[in-house]
């Protein structure tokens, strides 16, 4: 477990006891002693206080990770592809070559600045409330356009980027303000199209099945620790490892 | 002192009382109605604050611009094209090239031609569509009535819609009565169709790209794919990115981009790679890497028009040995070797090839050894293993070589100068038998000659650019002077609408519905979304008028797009290029579907003369139908040494081509402001070593000269261009490097013969400016 797990963890359980404590006191005493007061504050106020910003923070962090997007079952062609080695979406392909360290999926979708990161969490949220009112159709489809400024944010400026000539329609088109070239048009999909994410579809069940994955390059305990988390999600018990 | 509990009174019992009051439950159902409120107001903000992006609807559609014929998703923003996206579901899986996903700018380029225009005192002025019309059916009539039919022509795109050719085939073959019908397909896919014809009985490739998953050696022979046909080039990159272990030949004068990925680039000395082909037949036979059983099965050997055996072919390959071609083709004999060992070994071997081997002297041999290779080591007709010859338009295919709009052709596979063919056609067009004339027409270059020669008086020239493109340009720009040229283009500034006597302003892309063909056999629907601009009409509109005008308006009774379609594809039934089953509604809904595809719940073909093609009989597993015998042939093809030989007069060879950011001669892609600045302007691009050689230096004006001509131009110097080679782009129009080029045509399929030319070339002395 993580740090920050702990520490909402240790909050939880003191604020639980701190709870109970005063409870127990104010029922045996009909009074607020001095002593009660303080633990009230520090039960009432602080200790919850302070576990809501651990956890806001905690949530905030996690949601960032690949696994609090495979958490929901409409995602996992996208997981499952992008951790299939024989895959030639652009999202297998940064991930097998270790292009983005970790929080793969935020990475990209996620925008440039501080409204980027708004933008980013309003998003999750509203996917969270859509998933559990199931209120979404499959195959999922993404809203708007993908802003290709989050491509350009790793990309633009590196010699190999600058290298391709093919690039510089792209960033005059960008400049002029027209801004219609994707760089999907030309690098392909980032994640299964949406006919092989249609249930029933034949491709369908294998990508969402967490045993069709092969896995390459990244390290053990990492895929161990995907790969468990996507089984368990799914079969809803641990994997023989 | 404190009371305790029980003495206090019944209303203060019941405040203090540990009972779950109505007040509790109220206050509780409040707090969760808030915290519901809050979350689900939150979710409506998130909504609200969604960019859902400027785009209204989407529409499937194919690209405008090359063979590939890529699924594209069109972003409607009301009335404008918005946003262009590969179509995810497609062949191309989301993939298209720079040019396609400028589709958008296309669609906005200004100073579109709006009205027609007739050229009075050398000036083109502005008119009606009933005047224009009027004018050119009096012209028509006028050369036919005085010197027969084979005074006029047809000269066509493969670029128009499928039903346009059809039905401008239709009108001039039997209405008009003459098959001087041509197109600029001539230019680029003649020596393919005409290569596939005589091997396989039947035109058109027998794979598809998908057969690019699972090839495990590429032979890929004049063809820049990176630049040509980028999508095809990103789908084979991935294939090798996930196997490693296959094998990227590339052979090409250039060390173009697509060469410097192969795992081996041959660097053939132009003109010669028909060696090569022939040396790689001698190589896979003495290591036998041949397939025997396949080739007792499957396939028969051919000297001209002469039956031969197999030991005859092998004893006609031994002057092929790699010791005595290497040096005449420029390689080593490791090379050839490794070549042939590759192909031969691989488990799937799959070969493609463009205009580098189409647009030759030996086009159509070029195109016969290729499919040699392929018949001969059993890399045919199954996944990974075919020959697939690339196309350069996004229609030559459907809207050409199927509906035979080519001067020796009629449609379905069938020849003028074949009398059953001839009756057949009759028959399915109901008109009356002999109608037909046997005698091929001319083809591009003969009817651009006849123009010189003022034998063709009244042309029809439609979304082409003849005055561009065609080679030894400055021979035929008399012959458009002199003809009286109609011309039906979406600009009024091309250099063949300098030469129109009537310039007609016609449809562009989605201004107008029609069905594409494109390489792999797969026909794609190209819906209406925007009505053209002024009064612009669609090409088969102007054809219907004109066939009214000619009173051939009962001949012509399919007036639109969809029945036109309709009748086609009834006709199609008729022969092996049978589509029927491809209807209008299906093409709607699915992304292309691929002929032959004889009903309505065929799923079409993805393969040709294997199981699974809907001609190949039950039980078998390949045949070639085309063929009588059911046996593709082999041809012993002789290399014949290219005329264009180097001389000391002219001691470089010159070969022409496109580049990624520009389609053709440039008409539409070279006024997108993103595509012509990438491009930058036409120029010759030559070795250092030859520059060195001679004293010239990055941006130096050079004039090359060659039999034909000579012309004027910047130069860049490249490592990728091989000493003794000068490459030059034609889109420029400012830079007609057609001018230069020689016309000397394949015999069979009359193609010109682009990619070589013997030139010489010398820095501009700044007194000759």
């Amino acid at each position: 477990m993580e740090l920050i797990e702990w520490v909402g963890l240790i909050l939880g359980i003191t604020g639980f006891i701190l709870i109970t404590s005063l409870a127990w006191m104010i029922k045996k005493y009909h009074r607020i002693k001095p002593s009660i007061k303080i633990m009230s504050l520090f039960a009432i106020f602080i200790a919850p206080l302070l576990s809501l910003v651990v956890a806001n923070y905690h949530v905030f962090e996690t949601s960032k990770e690949v696994k609090s997007c495979m958490g929901c079952h409409v995602m996992l062609p996208m997981g499952i592809d992008m951790l299939d080695s024989n895959s030639t979406s652009l999202a297998a392909r940064h991930y097998r070559n270790n292009w983005i360290n970790k929080q793969e999926c935020y990475s990209c979708h996620k925008d440039y600045g501080l409204n980027g990161t708004f933008k980013a969490k309003a998003d999750g949220y509203r996917h969270l409330l859509t998933y559990v009112t199931h209120t979404y159709k499959e195959p999922i489809k993404y809203r708007g356009e993908f802003n290709i400024n989050n491509c350009l944010q790793c990309h633009e400026g590196t010699s190999v980027f600058m290298k391709v000539e093919e690039h510089e329609p792209v960033i005059e088109n960008i400049k002029k303000g027209a801004q219609n070239v994707s760089c999907l048009n030309c690098h392909g999909l980032a994640h299964p199209s949406s006919l092989r994410r249609t249930p029933g579809h034949p491709d369908y069940k294998m990508l969402t099945s967490p045993f069709s994955m092969t896995i390459k390059t990244k390290p053990e305990n990492e895929i161990r620790d995907l790969k468990f988390f996507l089984t368990h999600l799914i079969l809803n018990e641990k994997p023989k490892n | 002192m404190r009371k305790s509990a029980k003495d206090l009174p019944i209303r203060d019992k019941m405040k203090n009382s540990d009972q779950f009051s109505r007040r509790d439950f109220v206050k509780l159902g409040v707090a969760g109605a808030t915290v519901g409120a809050f979350t689900l107001g939150g979710w409506a903000f998130t909504e609200f604050i969604v960019d859902e992006g400027t785009t209204d609807t989407w529409h499937k559609s194919v690209c405008r611009f090359c063979g590939t014929g890529c699924g594209v998703m069109l972003g409607m923003q009301g009335k404008k094209l918005t946003r262009i996206r590969g179509d995810e579901n497609a062949h191309n899986k989301g993939v298209i090239c720079i040019k396609g996903a400028l589709l958008a700018e296309l669609m906005k380029i200004p100073n579109r031609l709006l009205i027609p225009k007739i050229r009075k005192n050398g000036k083109l002025v502005s008119s009606t569509w009933e005047e224009a019309m009027q004018l050119v059916a009096e012209k028509f009539k006028s050369s036919i009535d005085n010197f027969g039919p084979d005074s006029v022509a047809y000269y066509g795109s493969g670029q128009l819609f499928t039903e346009e050719s059809y039905t401008a085939n239709k009108l001039f073959k039997a209405g008009i009565e003459t098959n001087n019908v041509d197109s600029n397909a001539r230019l680029c896919m003649a020596s393919a169709a005409t290569g596939y014809v005589q091997t396989f009985g039947k035109d058109e490739p027998m794979g598809s790209y998908e057969d690019i998953d699972h090839a495990d050696c590429f032979f890929i022979i004049g063809s820049n794919t990176y630049e040509c046909h980028p999508p095809i080039w990103e789908r084979i990159r991935i294939r090798k990115s996930v196997n490693p272990n296959v094998k990227i030949i590339v052979v090409d004068p250039r060390n173009t981009k697509t060469a410097q990925q192969a795992d081996l680039h041959l660097a053939v000395v132009p003109g010669t790679d028909l060696l090569l082909l022939n040396a790689m037949l001698y190589l896979l036979v003495k290591c036998q890497n041949i397939d025997r059983k396949f080739i007792d099965e499957h396939v028969q050997f051919m000297y001209e028009e002469k039956k031969v055996g197999f030991e005859d072919w092998v004893a006609f390959l031994d002057d092929y040995k790699p010791e005595l071609v290497a040096e005449e083709l420029g390689l080593s004999v490791k090379e050839i070797q490794t070549a042939a060992h590759w192909f031969g070994t691989s488990k799937a071997s799959m070969s493609l090839w463009t205009m580098g081997i189409n647009q030759r002297i030996q086009g159509v041999f070029l195109n016969n050894t290729l499919n040699s290779l392929h018949l001969v080591t059993g890399n045919i007709c199954r996944p990974g293993a075919t020959p697939l010859s690339l196309t350069g338009q996004c229609n030559a295919c459907g809207g050409i070589r199927d509906t035979g709009s080519l001067s020796h052709l009629l449609p379905g596979g069938r020849f003028v100068q074949n009398e059953k063919d001839r009756n057949d056609m009759e028959k399915l067009w109901e008109v009356p038998e002999g109608t037909f004339s046997e005698r091929p027409g001319y083809h591009a270059m003969e009817l651009f000659q006849a123009m010189v020669d003022e034998k063709v008086k009244t042309a029809l020239i439609m979304c082409s650019n003849p005055a561009q493109s065609l080679p030894n340009l400055n021979h035929y720009i008399p012959g458009l002077e002199k003809c009286f040229l109609v011309v039906a283009d979406i600009f009024e500034n091309t250099e063949t609408a300098n030469y129109a006597d009537v310039l007609l302003p016609t449809a562009l892309y989605i201004e107008k519905t029609g069905v594409l063909g494109q390489t792999e056999r797969r026909y794609q629907l190209v819906e209406k979304l925007i009505e053209p601009p002024g009064s612009a009409k669609s090409d088969l509109e102007i054809l219907v008028d004109l066939a009214e005008r000619l009173g051939h308006g009962k001949l012509i009774k399919s007036k639109t797009t969809a029945d036109v379609w309709d009748e086609w594809r009834k006709i199609s039934a008729e022969s092996k290029y049978d589509f029927s089953g491809i209807t209008y509604e299906r093409l709607k809904n699915e992304c292309g579907i691929q002929w032959p595809c004889p009903d309505v719940s065929h799923p079409g073909t993805k393969r040709r003369y294997a199981k699974g093609d809907p001609f190949v009989e039950e039980g078998k597993e390949i045949q070639f139908y085309g063929k009588e015998n059911n046996r593709a042939i082999v041809f012993l093809r002789p290399y014949i040494k290219d005329e264009e030989q180097l001389t000391d007069e002219h001691p470089f060879y010159l070969t022409t081509g496109r580049v990624i950011e520009q389609w053709h001669t440039g008409t539409m892609t070279d006024k997108i402001s993103e595509l012509k600045n990438a491009s930058k302007r036409g120029k010759f691009i030559l070795n250092p070593i030859d520059a060195h050689r001679l004293g010239i230096t990055e941006n130096d004006l050079v004039v090359v000269t060659s039999k034909k001509g000579k012309i004027e131009g910047p130069v860049s110097i490249s490592d990728n261009e091989t000493p003794g080679v000068i490459f030059a782009s034609f889109f420029d129009s400012s830079f007609l490097i057609n001018k230069i080029v020689n016309d000397q045509y394949d015999p069979v399929s009359k193609e010109p013969n682009y990619k070589v030319t013997a030139v010489s070339i010398s820095k501009v002395k700044n007194t000759d400016i």
